[in-house]
């Protein structure tokens, strides 16, 4: 499914020239979960960003889906994000102007999908996340831990092939915490490729495979003891 | 990172606001003056509220003022009521040669003939001379201006033509009056002395005249009336020409009106030359006033409450120190007024520096607009009170939230939005319609440009000459007609086209009791075949009418119907006995298309023909392509070779486009006014909109990250943000419409002939504000929706 070779990031002011990914390379396979760990300031939250089709690489190769996407403009990555990608964020990024029902609908608005069918799938979703009875409640009026279940339904709406997890329990208390990474597990058991960038070595024991990072370089890819 | 990109934003947009008020403040004081100049034109005059023009009218036409002379005497012995009256004569005089190192030298000077008595009327200040001098013809005031201008003193001569040997003498000095007044554009005054004196027949006098209890009683005017009445009658007594039924029917249609001073400007209807203005002019630039300096406090205003969540923690935070909410207050307000001052001090810079140029050739803004203090200090004082005003709203709202709420972020913004929408709401309403108003005064002023008035308008050159030049027309004729560019000439005594033309009431010679009243305009025998129009019965003019005894008329259809006239009948000319009434022509607009085709009739003069009724207006057709400055040019040098004093009258020989648009001077101001202001008014909304949503997607920029993450294109978040607006545009279209109807629609009731109201300046003023707004907006979010989600996103 992923691809990356040598993968680069250069940030360049007019100052400073700062590496944050320095010659990344590994493969994600299909139905994996990977969790990507660090220290701040490693260059994870780059590499979710250009794994992500967020940011492009300043040098190296990335196949996505067999596709060499690393040159795409800002156009092709919109294109290409629609209904392959989904993303949760730790601070959820959800819109407060809408309601739960609008927010998670909001990826099927954009692809096109009819009124009868969002509804449908927005419902299903809800009800699978378990928080259908919170649809017409704005994001100020959940929980931390309900609002990361809404930014999770509206990753998985669209059905993507990998879903990008950045830091998704860290606004979250524990027991919360848990519960978002009891859904992604079920998520990855049904077949969806995640990758998760996290500090907690709680949550990275629950992905299959540990990418550790430091100064934007691979230091370690292990398999994790499940 | 973000406190400093907000901040610059914050710049971006408090230029875009203080612009926006700079140039409101400018257009503000503009139309205040302007409007203050026609408002309070004459009210300068001594006792301005007692002094009354006399004006008349038949049968409730049009006004007119030229009254007979010995109306005076009446006046002195028989009203009391009158304190004070005078008369000046009608029609201003524009040659005036002063003697220097004995040769006389042309000065630029309109004066005007005055009885001594109008002096005390309007009260009149001399810095120099005597007025007691002042008893004849043959002496003259002058302004103290004009004796400045030109170096003139008390004991000067000055000559009104060259040919003539009469002196006139500087008597006195008057201290220049306001320029918004009556006569403020005189250069001086002849005196009347006796001329016309006992002569009922010679209606070329206007009265003025300042009542001792104010407004004239009723009764003075039916008096009046019965006075005036009575000296015509005791005129024709014994006259076989105009019998005493034709009188009494004449003035059963005679109305006296006597029109305050304070509100003779605004009467463009009453016939003269005295300046005039149009009373919807004026207070539709107080409108437009009002509605320019609110459109950019409104922009203030949303600007404002666009910042209510920046300020909110600051301003609880200064209160959970110990600040008062009233020292908040102030200070918010404080720097509102801060804000204005600063607008004020650039829109100083665009009152000297643009408006000159952009009013130019409508508005005179030295004696208009610059150093009118009153202006000035109404502009101050609103621009303060709105800084005051749109402040204190949002002063009083922040500081009104409880801090612990405040300090939480618990605080939305929907009942805020609705009012800074329906703020733009109201503009954009305001826009649409000042946009669909402007286009139909444009398509009208277009039409009247355009139209077919009934006679061939094309390739004319027109100049007022001298009288020897006027007397030399065969002479004229073959040395025009040597440049092969000049195909024929004709002439007459006025202009083609004019709002003021002499009009002739005349008897019936078949019904005694029956007088038809009709405009007139006497020409030259080729006069019809050269305009172009075509007779409808009859004959046309022929060379050997200009040898005629009694004179010889051609009638308009209009006349041939109303008057029931056919060329069997028999009519009165100039001599008071029958003329001849050679037939009728097709219609055409002599008046400006304000006024419906009248009747009316050509006519030539023959032989016995008034004095200075000379044929001075000269009409001359060139060929297709003809090289126009050059044949102006052609023209001027053989009229001076003709006569030398042509050159020193120095008339403007100019096309019949050039001479038409001097019909249509108010109309014009409209059209730059209302367009000028329009573009200004749309401009401060635009910016403020643009400011708005430029505030707005930065507020957002977050949420176009994540809808960008969610699969979102620029395309798309650009509609999202034009959307709203797209919608907002449609909801004021549909208010504005109406509104610009009612308005269209009393406009063009104005005119007699005129663009005929359909939907394409609607549709098209809704399609270019739905433009601006679609252009503003993507210009405006452009920037966030193209920016990487991953700059937003990841930004905490």
């Amino acid at each position: 499914m992923i691809n990356v070779s040598n993968l680069t990031k250069v940030f360049r002011t007019d100052e400073v020239e700062t590496i944050a990914l320095d010659n990344a390379t590994f493969e994600i396979k299909d139905g994996e979960f990977v969790a990507i760990m660090g220290p701040s300031g490693c260059g994870k939250s780059t590499l979710m960003n250009i794994l992500g089709l967020l940011d492009n690489p300043t040098e190296g190769s990335y196949l996505l889906f067999g596709t060499e996407v690393a040159k795409f403009t800002e156009k092709d990555r919109t294109k290409f994000r629609k209904g392959n990608l989904g993303f949760v964020f730790q601070s959820f990024n959800l819109i407060d102007e809408l309601n739960v029902y609008e927010n998670v609908e909001l990826p099927l608005t954009y692809l096109k999908v009819s009124a009868a069918e969002r509804k449908k799938r927005v419902e299903e979703i809800l009800h699978r996340m378990n928080i259908a009875h919170r649809a017409k409640h704005y994001p100020q009026q959940l929980s931390g831990g309900q609002q990361q279940r809404v930014a999770i339904a509206r990753a998985v709406v669209t059905n993507p092939k990998l879903i990008l997890a950045d830091e998704p329990t860290g606004n979250l208390d524990s027991t919360n915490g848990r519960e978002v990474m009891q859904l992604l597990c079920e998520l990855n058991q049904a077949g969806t490729t995640i990758v998760m960038v996290t500090h907690s070595p709680k949550d990275a024991a629950k992905a299959q495979r540990i990418i550790n990072l430091f100064d934007g370089k691979i230091v370690s890819d292990v398999k994790n003891q499940l | 990172m973000k406190f400093f990109k907000i901040k610059s934003l914050l710049s971006v947009s408090s230029i875009l606001n203080i612009v926006g008020i700079a140039i409101a403040i400018a257009a503000f004081y503009v139309l205040v003056s302007i409007a203050d100049f026609e408002l309070t034109f004459n009210k300068s005059v001594p006792r301005h509220q007692d002094i009354y023009q006399m004006c008349y009218s038949f049968s409730g036409g049009q006004l007119s003022n030229p009254m007979m002379r010995p109306l005076s005497e009446s006046i002195g012995q028989n009203f009391p009521s009158v304190e004070r009256y005078g008369c000046v004569t009608a029609w201003n005089q524009y040659n005036a040669y002063v003697k220097r190192d004995g040769i006389y030298h042309q000065i630029e000077m309109q004066y005007n003939a005055c009885s001594r008595s109008l002096l005390d009327v309007f009260g009149f200040r001399f810095v120099e001379g005597d007025t007691s001098k002042f008893i004849s013809s043959k002496q003259m005031i002058i302004s103290q201006k004009m004796s400045e201008k030109y170096g003139l003193k008390v004991g000067d001569y000055i000559k009104s033509d060259l040919n003539s040997t009469d002196e006139i003498e500087i008597v006195a000095i008057y201290e220049t009056m306001e320029n918004n007044t009556e006569f403020a554009y005189l250069g001086g005054f002849c005196c009347l002395g006796d001329i016309h004196i006992n002569n009922t027949e010679e209606w070329s006098y206007v009265y003025y005249m300042r009542f001792v209890d104010g407004a004239p009683r009723p009764e003075v005017s039916s008096e009046m009336r019965e006075t005036i009445h009575n000296l015509v009658r005791t005129f024709y007594k014994d006259s076989d020409v105009v019998s005493e039924a034709e009188l009494e029917k004449e003035f059963e249609e005679f109305q006296l009106i006597f029109v305050p001073l304070d509100d003779l400007h605004l009467h463009s209807e009453i016939s003269g030359s005295h300046r005039r203005t149009d009373k919807r002019l004026t207070y539709t630039l107080v409108i437009l006033a009002v509605f320019v300096i609110l459109i950019a406090f409104i922009n203030y205003f949303n600007f404002f409450m666009a910042r209510v969540p920046q300020r909110l923690r600051s301003v609880n935070t200064r209160k959970v120190l110990g600040s008062s909410r009233s020292s908040l207050i102030m200070g918010i307000v404080g720097e509102s007024v801060m804000f204005t001052l600063v607008a004020m001090a650039l829109s100083a810079a665009l009152m000297f520096g643009v408006m000159p140029h952009l009013l130019d050739g409508v508005v005179n803004m030295d004696t208009m607009v610059f150093s009118n203090y009153k202006a000035l200090t109404i502009t101050i004082l609103t621009a303060m009170a709105a800084a005051v005003f749109t402040s204190l709203y949002p002063a009083m709202y922040i500081t009104s939230i409880p801090p612990a709420m405040a300090l939480k972020g618990q605080m939305t913004q929907s009942h805020d939005s609705i009012i800074r929408y329906l703020l733009i709401g109201l503009q954009v309403t305001a826009s649409v319609a000042l946009i669909i108003c402007s286009l139909f005064i444009d398509r009208n002023n277009d039409f009247i440009r355009n139209r077919d008035i009934g006679f061939n308008q094309d390739n004319l050159i027109s100049s007022w000459t001298t009288q020897k030049i006027a007397e030399n027309r065969e002479t004229v004729r073959s040395r025009l007609l040597a440049n092969p560019d000049i195909t024929d000439i004709a002439w007459t005594s006025q202009d083609l086209v004019s709002q003021s033309r002499m009009t002739w009431g005349r008897a019936n010679i078949d019904n005694e009791e029956e007088i038809f009243y009709y405009a007139v305009c006497p020409v030259s025998w080729n006069f019809l075949d050269f305009m172009g129009i075509k007779m409808t019965d009859g004959r046309g003019f022929s060379e050997s009418d200009e040898q005629s005894e009694t004179g010889v008329i051609i009638f308009n259809e209009t006349a041939h119907r109303q008057l029931g006239i056919n060329t069997e009948s028999r009519v009165q000319g100039h001599l008071n006995n029958q003329c001849e009434l050679a037939g009728f022509c097709s219609d055409f607009n002599f008046r400006p298309l304000k006024y419906d085709i009248g009747n009316f009739a050509f006519y030539i003069f023959g032989k016995n023909a008034w004095p200075g009724t000379t044929l001075r207006k000269l009409y001359i057709r060139t060929t297709d392509g003809a090289d126009v400055q050059k044949t102006i040019n052609y023209i001027y040098a053989t009229l001076t070779s003709i006569d030398p004093d042509y050159e020193i009258m120095n008339p403007e020989v100019r096309t019949y486009e050039q001479e038409i648009a001097t019909q249509y001077t108010i109309e014009k101001t409209v059209a730059t006014m209302i367009t000028l202001f329009t573009t200004i008014a749309i401009i401060i909304s635009v910016m403020g909109i643009f400011g708005i949503v430029l505030f707005d997607t930065e507020r957002r920029r977050k949420e176009i990250g994540i809808r960008k993450v969610n699969g979102a294109t620029v395309v798309e978040i650009l509609e999202m943000f034009n959307r709203k607006y797209f919608i907002l545009t449609a909801i004021c279209s549909a208010i504005a419409i109406p509104l610009a109807y009612v308005v269209v629609s009393a406009y063009l009731g104005g005119f007699a002939y005129h663009y005929e109201i359909n939907a394409w300046p609607f549709i098209l003023g809704v399609l270019i504000t739905m433009a601006i707004t679609t252009i503003v907006v993507s210009a405006a979010s452009f920037k966030a929706a193209n920016e990487n989600p991953v700059k937003t996103l990841t930004v905490e």
